[in-house]
């Protein structure tokens, strides 16, 4: 009986001892410049248009960091770890689909301004 | 009580408080949500690796995007499978709190894997709208010049028309007979003057602005052409400078010690080569570098046929040899100034200008 017990507690030590290395081993001094990194992968998301481009992928690395600040707060750092890491995958992402929708949509703006211009040719060949 | 009894007790309590305070913030839902939750992303991570994975758009330029979303779902597959597995010991089940923790574990990577396949189709849809920017510009650029070339030739009628209904009006001046009917006709002349000098000026106008809105035009694709090459070779670290383009090929890029460039590199040659292709007044210098580690004159060796290798590939893809030229600097010119394994690696490499349009390339060699 003791040597399961003393197994029990040896598989719940590794057992955590993997969930504390998948997440980064977070402590308050390892989840410091962590915030800081989604914070600055936030702005430069903002900065490649994410606002009007990618408005729920931003509010989602946004609300994920707030959450992440707050767990940190509570101490719950293994929280705060997993929510960052969800957070920066969001800004990363925002930086990626933002120019992406601005692209299809210049993209949608030259078909139309093609079109015009056709339209326009049209009408001043009839005009002649 | 035994002191198996007391044990197990202990245990069990100082492994609940621990397990209390450690997983507190992550594992408040019940088993049954963490377990839902980390199953339902795992699929949607499944299917959308799946759909990233299929994307021809995918595979042709975002490989290194999906490399990485397919790495993460490995872990979080990997994770799940340790979650999900069934215990050896019936007496070693993890408790809720540790089950949970591994739930909310595969959760987060099925994730973050989840957003790296949709980043990876998204970049690909980036590419393939730039390409489709540059392509209508072209088109829009055609067109336009085609419309400027209806409404050109409508000016020219106009002035035309203008010019002859003036001279129809100077003939009957000179048949005029009397003063008042010389002053009516020098009045309409004089309408007619005003209103071709203004068709004229409209003609005028109308060519310039084209001619504007072409190199406005020409700018901005070319513009867009540079981002789209640098985009495409982004392994090879692209940086817009006053010389042109330069491109660093690293030293991960050629067999360890040797010059022959590996086949990752050979994919950027090609790139390079259709962007030559497409502008033929660019030429290229490319320059070898090394570390400081060993003599010099091996060091030189090296860099040279490194610039080298670079050359022979890109002429391999019919670019004119004359438009290329090479040259080794040794270690003379190193960029990370640090002595350490990673500045090594920095150092060594082989850089390849392309060159600002009509620029010799002997013209811009380092002193």
């Amino acid at each position: 009986m003791r040597v399961i017990q003393m197994s029990r507690i040896g598989v719940s030590a590794v057992a955590l001892l993997g969930i504390g290395i998948l997440s980064g081993c977070a402590t308050r001094d390892t989840l410091s410049p962590r915030i800081m990194a989604v914070e600055q992968n936030i702005g430069m998301a903002k900065e490649k248009g994410a606002e009007v481009y990618a408005p729920e992928v931003l509010q989602s690395a946004e609300n994920k960091l707030s959450d992440a600040r707050s767990a940190v707060s509570a101490g719950q750092l293994v929280k705060a770890s997993k929510l960052l890491d969800e957070a920066m995958s969001d800004a990363e992402y925002a930086q990626i689909k933002a120019p992406t929708e601005k692209g299809k949509k210049e993209v949608a703006a030259l078909f139309e301004e093609i079109k015009n211009l056709r339209d326009e040719i049209s009408r001043m060949s009839a005009a002649k | 009580m035994k002191s198996s009894q007391l044990i197990k007790q202990f245990g069990a309590l100082a492994l609940a408080g621990t397990l209390g305070a450690f997983l507190a913030g992550c594992s408040a839902s019940g088993d049954s949500t963490s377990r839902q939750i980390a199953k339902d992303r795992l699929e949607q991570a499944r299917a959308n690796y799946a759909l990233a994975k299929d994307s021809p758009m995918v595979d042709s330029y975002a490989v290194k995007h999906l490399l990485d979303a397919e790495k993460t779902l490995k872990e979080a597959e990997l994770a799940s499978k340790k979650a999900n597995a069934p215990p050896i010991n019936p007496a070693l089940i993890y408790s809720q709190a540790e089950q949970d923790a591994l739930h909310d574990d595969v959760a987060r990577l099925a994730y973050v894997s989840n957003r790296k396949s949709e980043g990876a189709v998204s970049y690909a849809e980036g590419m393939v709208a730039d390409n489709d920017k540059l392509r209508l510009g072209k088109e829009k650029a055609e067109v336009q010049l085609q419309k400027s070339s209806i409404e050109k030739k409508r000016l020219q009628r106009d002035v035309e028309e203008m010019n002859s209904a003036l001279e129809r009006s100077r003939q009957e001046l000179s048949l005029a007979s009397s003063e008042a009917e010389r002053a009516r006709i020098m009045a309409d002349i004089q309408a007619k003057e005003a209103l071709l000098a203004k068709a004229q000026a409209a003609a005028k106008t109308e060519e310039a602005l084209a001619l504007a809105a072409a190199n406005a035009d020409d700018a901005e694709r070319a513009r867009l052409e540079l981002a789209l090459l640098l985009k495409e070779l982004s392994e090879l670290q692209g940086q817009l400078t006053d010389r042109g383009i330069v491109l660093t090929v690293g030293d991960v890029l050629f067999a360890t010690a040797k010059a022959d460039l590996n086949a990752s590199a050979q994919g950027s040659m090609v790139k390079i080569g259709a962007f030559l292709n497409k502008n033929p007044t660019r030429n290229l210098l490319i320059e070898g570098h090394t570390d400081s580690v060993g003599g010099d004159e091996y060091n030189q060796g090296l860099s040279e046929q490194r610039a080298a290798s670079v050359k022979k590939a890109l002429v391999g893809l019919d670019i004119a040899s004359e438009r290329i030229v090479t040259i080794g600097y040794g270690k003379r010119f190193p960029v990370s100034g640090i002595e350490s394994k990673t500045g090594r690696q920095q150092d060594r490499r082989v850089d390849v200008i392309i060159l600002n349009a009509g620029v010799k390339p002997e013209s811009q060699f380092r002193k």
